[in-house]
């Protein structure tokens, strides 16, 4: 008769009182990988917020001297010790402006994320609870902004908006905000025929009150899934916009501006975001598992999470 | 009578993050050729764990059959590789699952899916095994035009018939019924059990009929095995487990049903729930529960089973019943 | 039975809904009453409208045409201001433990959520809140232990007893349970079943139980109410109906349920064929088909009741 692991009859499991937070934190340290993703991340912002705070407290002084100062002299001039990572064709240091233009990528691309989250969710989840003709009327207008490709569509309204940082932002959320509605739809709908939503009816809750705080705390995992991964394409399309001269304005050092008027010298950069923007999604979805494991789904029903709602 | 399968001293354990689950434990269990075995338990008990380590369908990384040997007709089946064990699978052991509805390719007619049943395991043209599929379903009692129908178009306990077919297509010496009718009607069952009855008459298929509900086990079964945190505690032919009851556990359960012919007005529930399956027992996994509990229970395992009647073993310090004179 | 207060009066009670195909007859002219800290115990299978009778009465889904009189009043024609009032005297209990709690709530919110939702407590009230919930918790036997517990962490019942406690936390008077202990296992539904009746006598209230299991029912109902694809089949009190079931479902029913002893043999009334779809019924006895006792008549005209016994009533050509 195997022997293995006894312990004393009578010991009753401890009662820790886990919330799904704590659990998903735990969960989170076990995978190594995505402690490595969340160091990533955590440095990424970091450059971002001290990049903010050296130019407020300096003044611009720094960004003045040695991010937009050109320099045609070092025009082009390979990595050195003064240059890590070389001069750009008007003589700018490429590390100086890729730290700089961090805080461009992150918080445009969070921020466009974001915003059409906030406007997409709930637009989403009164479609998929009230059904019938307010589902219809509501998907067909989303319908329309997903027939066209979500870049063609940013430059569209770009052109007619003209270049700023908002119209930027409006430009980037539209898409997305089509893109948010058919999932949040979707997960509302899976969830409302749940029976402890006819619990809550039963109880006297109203509609409101339903769809805050019993619908959307269960729904809510898949749109956290295209958040995550809508950063990713966020910043990508940032870059790209900028890259066409219809984001970032030069001479802001944005990651994807860097490359505007030397397209075909720099190619070999467009690596370093490409990288962190797939860092970035992996850890979010490592996030995203042991959430899920901690909802109390095993490992193989966590995984398939999201995968169905990649747009 | 030769013993088609042979269980002994199985178990097995899922190695998962959050902790080791014992899920059986020791299982000795023999089943003859032809008979029907009744498998009762509650939830967690370690039935379909049970079931599904017979057919070797545990998902392996997390389960592992840590211990113990399966022997079928003969062979040790616990240690055979794929290819094997699926020449065996849906041949000579067929298995009926609980959820009818979920059981059946809905993209596929049920015709069709007897007929893959039977080329599976057969080297026949497909118009016999098409024919033969035909046969199947005229068996359990759906009429031949409808072969060609969808598992949408069908009712429930039609759903169970078609299932039933397929497992019975190859004409397997073990069938394994995992509570094929829990999902079912009151009067559907009724059908389903009499045509199970039928079948039983013509193909003197081995059986294990997994179930919780002890009507059934009385109409269906010859012989019983109570599962309690998985392990078999109580094994015996159907009249002496409801007759001359061993178990305390089992005897809880007669109790515990509440009956249309008793006159009570107050249920007796078993109090307590089944123990947690991470935590091995010192003593016996029923001593919680046990209104007969003693000191010997607490801290002891009880003997492996021991006999109280021909064919009758319990796995008890203080049995109910003794030994038979 | 002297002077019995009626609780709960149920007028030709229907509910159907829209198909592609035609009406779907959930609920087809429904009429019976219950008295108070009574339980009448409604039976029958699948698609029968058990489950929708007891979802019309609370007003969770809106019957077609009849009425509905609480306490006298009759509720189909409150305004929402009153039938919100109306959610505190009546409640519900569901069939299936793990998908009726909400997974995001630990047991104490999910038992408060009530209390908030109607006012009775403000927020910031925690200290009468608390005592209220471990009130209710003690009150159905749920340790004080899993007070911060998610629903996953337990099982199926002592999830059930959430529910049971939710269902009690506005003091109700009358309770809509749905086959609260289908979901169980037999040992966990005895302590269950023990435990409503406590209530019951503890607490006065009055039960509508809604079950497929004729055991169960006999076990707790004072009347039974049968019925057959939406229509009512036969009605009585919980004795009559076992004694002498009269029609022809009803002993169909009783003697499909396998006897849990191995030396009586099961009588073979086994009914032929399946339950027809309740869409676009035609009149008549909708069991007919399946009857083994139906003659031609039975397929053409209404039913009508007919008393077989001083309360015990049969929808049956046969009686009359």
């Amino acid at each position: 008769m195997i022997n293995m692991f006894s312990r004393k009859i009578g010991k009753e499991r401890l009662n820790r009182v886990r919330s799904p937070l704590e659990q998903a934190a735990s969960q989170f340290k076990k995978n190594k990988m995505a402690v490595i993703g969340l160091v990533i991340i955590i440095v990424l912002f970091a450059v971002a917020f001290f990049t903010i705070i050296i130019d407020f407290v300096t003044n611009d002084y720094i960004y003045n001297n040695y991010v937009i100062n050109q320099n045609l002299v070092l025009r082009l001039a390979p990595p050195s010790a003064s240059h890590i990572f070389g001069c750009d064709e008007f003589g700018r240091d490429l590390f100086m402006r890729i730290l700089w233009g961090t805080k461009y990528s992150l918080f445009i691309g969070i921020g466009a994320i974001l915003l059409a989250m906030f406007i997409g969710m709930p637009i989403g989840m009164v479609a998929g609870y009230y059904g019938g003709r307010t589902d219809n009327v509501i998907m067909r207008l989303m319908d329309v902004i997903l027939a066209v490709p979500s870049m063609l569509l940013a430059m569209a309204i770009i052109a007619a908006l003209g270049t700023s940082t908002v119209n930027l932002l409006i430009a980037m959320s539209v898409a997305n905000i089509a893109r948010f509605s058919r999932i949040a739809r979707a997960s509302v709908m899976t969830v409302k025929d749940n029976e402890f939503i006819e619990a809550a009816r039963a109880i006297g809750a109203n509609d409101m009150e339903i769809l805050v705080k019993y619908i959307f705390p269960n729904a809510f995992s898949p749109n956290l899934v295209q958040f995550t991964l809508g950063i990713g394409n966020s910043i990508l399309l940032v870059a790209g916009l900028s890259y066409l001269g219809l984001g970032v304005q030069p001479p802001s050092p944005e990651w994807g501006g860097n490359p505007y008027n030397s397209k075909n010298i720099y190619e070999g950069r467009m690596a370093y975001f490409s990288i962190s923007r797939y860092v970035s999604c992996y850890i979010c979805r490592r996030f995203q598992y042991a959430w899920r494991r901690a909802e109390g789904c095993n490992g193989s029903q966590a995984e398939k999470v999201g995968s169905e709602f990649i747009v | 009578m030769s013993n088609i399968l042979d269980i002994k001293e199985l178990s097995v354990a899922y190695h998962t993050e959050d902790g080791t689950v014992y899920a059986l434990n020791n299982i000795d269990l023999e089943l003859e050729d032809g008979e029907t075995l009744g498998l009762v338990g509650e939830t967690g008990a370690g039935k379909t764990t049970l079931a599904k380590s017979i057919m070797r369908l545990l998902p392996v990384p997390p389960a592992k059959i840590e211990y113990g040997d399966i022997i079928f007709s003969g062979e040790n089946i616990t240690d055979m590789d794929d290819e094997e064990i699926r020449a065996i699978r849906g041949n000579k052991i067929s298995m009926i699952f609980q959820d009818p509805m979920s059981a059946l390719n809905p993209v596929l007619t049920v015709g069709e899916q007897i007929k893959e049943a039977i080329l599976a395991h057969n080297n026949i043209s497909e118009d016999e095994a098409w024919s033969k599929s035909l046969e199947m379903l005229e068996t359990v009692g759906i009429t031949k035009n409808r072969a060609r129908d969808y598992p949408h178009q069908f009712s429930g306990g039609m759903k169970q018939r078609v299932v039933i077919a397929m497992a019975l297509a190859c004409n397997p010496q073990i069938l394994l019924a995992d509570e094929p009718t829990t999902a079912l009607d009151v009067t559907i069952q009724a059908q389903v059990l009499a045509m199970m009855r039928g079948l039983k008459e013509k193909f003197n298929t081995a059986t294990i009929l997994i179930t919780h509900d002890l009507g059934i086990v009385a109409q269906m079964c010859e012989k019983v095995a109570i599962i309690y945190a998985g392990e078999i505690v109580e094994v015996g032919n159907v009249h002496d487990i409801f007759k001359n009851t061993a178990h305390p556990y089992t005897k809880g359960l007669l109790e515990a049903i509440p009956s249309i012919y008793a006159d009570c007005k107050r249920l007796k529930p078993i109090d307590g729930l089944m123990p947690d399956p991470t935590i091995r027992h010192e003593g016996c996994a029923f001593s919680e529960r046990c209104i007969y509990c003693d000191d010997i229970c607490i801290h002891n395992q009880p003997p492996a089973v021991q006999s109280v009647g021909t064919d009758h073993k319990v796995r008890c310090w203080k049995p109910l019943c003794s030994t038979l004179s | 039975m002297a002077n019995k207060e009626i609780l709960l009066k149920i007028v030709n009670l229907k509910k159907y809904f829209d198909t592609p195909y035609g009406p779907l007859h959930a609920v087809d002219d429904l009429t019976f009453d219950i008295n108070k800290g009574e339980t009448l115990g409604v039976v029958g299978e699948s698609g029968c409208g058990k489950s929708t009778l007891g979802r019309c009465i609370l007003q969770l889904i809106k019957p077609t045409s009849g009425e509905i009189y609480f306490e006298g009043s009759d509720v189909l024609k409150c305004s929402r201001p009153e039938l919100k009032m109306l959610r505190t005297k009546m409640q519900i209990i569901f069939q299936d433990p793990y998908s009726s709690l909400n997974p995001r709530m630990t047991v104490a919110q999910a038992i408060q959520a009530p209390l908030l939702l109607q006012g009775l407590y403000s927020k910031h009230d925690t200290a009468s809140i608390n005592t209220r919930v471990d009130e209710l918790m003690d009150l159905v036997g749920l340790a004080k232990r899993f007070v911060n517990s998610y629903p996953h962490e337990l099982d199926g019942g002592r999830r059930q007893r959430i529910g049971i406690a939710r269902a009690l936390a506005l003091n109700p008077k009358f309770i809509v349970c749905d086959e609260p202990v289908s979901a169980l296992d037999v040992s966990i539904q005895a302590q269950i079943l023990n435990l409503m009746q406590d209530l019951q006598a503890d607490l006065g209230l009055t039960y509508l139980f809604i079950t497929h299991d004729l055991s169960v029912v006999k076990h707790i109902s004072d009347n039974i109410v049968v019925m057959y694809l939406g229509q009512f089949v036969e009605r009585g009190s919980s004795e009559s109906i076992f004694r002498n079931p009269s029609h022809p479902y009803t002993r169909a029913l009783l003697s499909a349920i396998p006897i849990p002893d191995p030396d009586i043999r099961q009588k073979e009334v086994i009914l032929k064929g399946e339950l027809c779809s309740p869409i676009n019924v035609g009149n008549g006895c909708r069991f007919a088909k399946r009857c083994p006792e139906a003659k031609d008549e039975c397929f053409a005209c209404d039913l009508s009741v007919v008393e077989v016994e001083h309360g015990h009533f049969v929808s049956c050509k046969k009686f009359m």
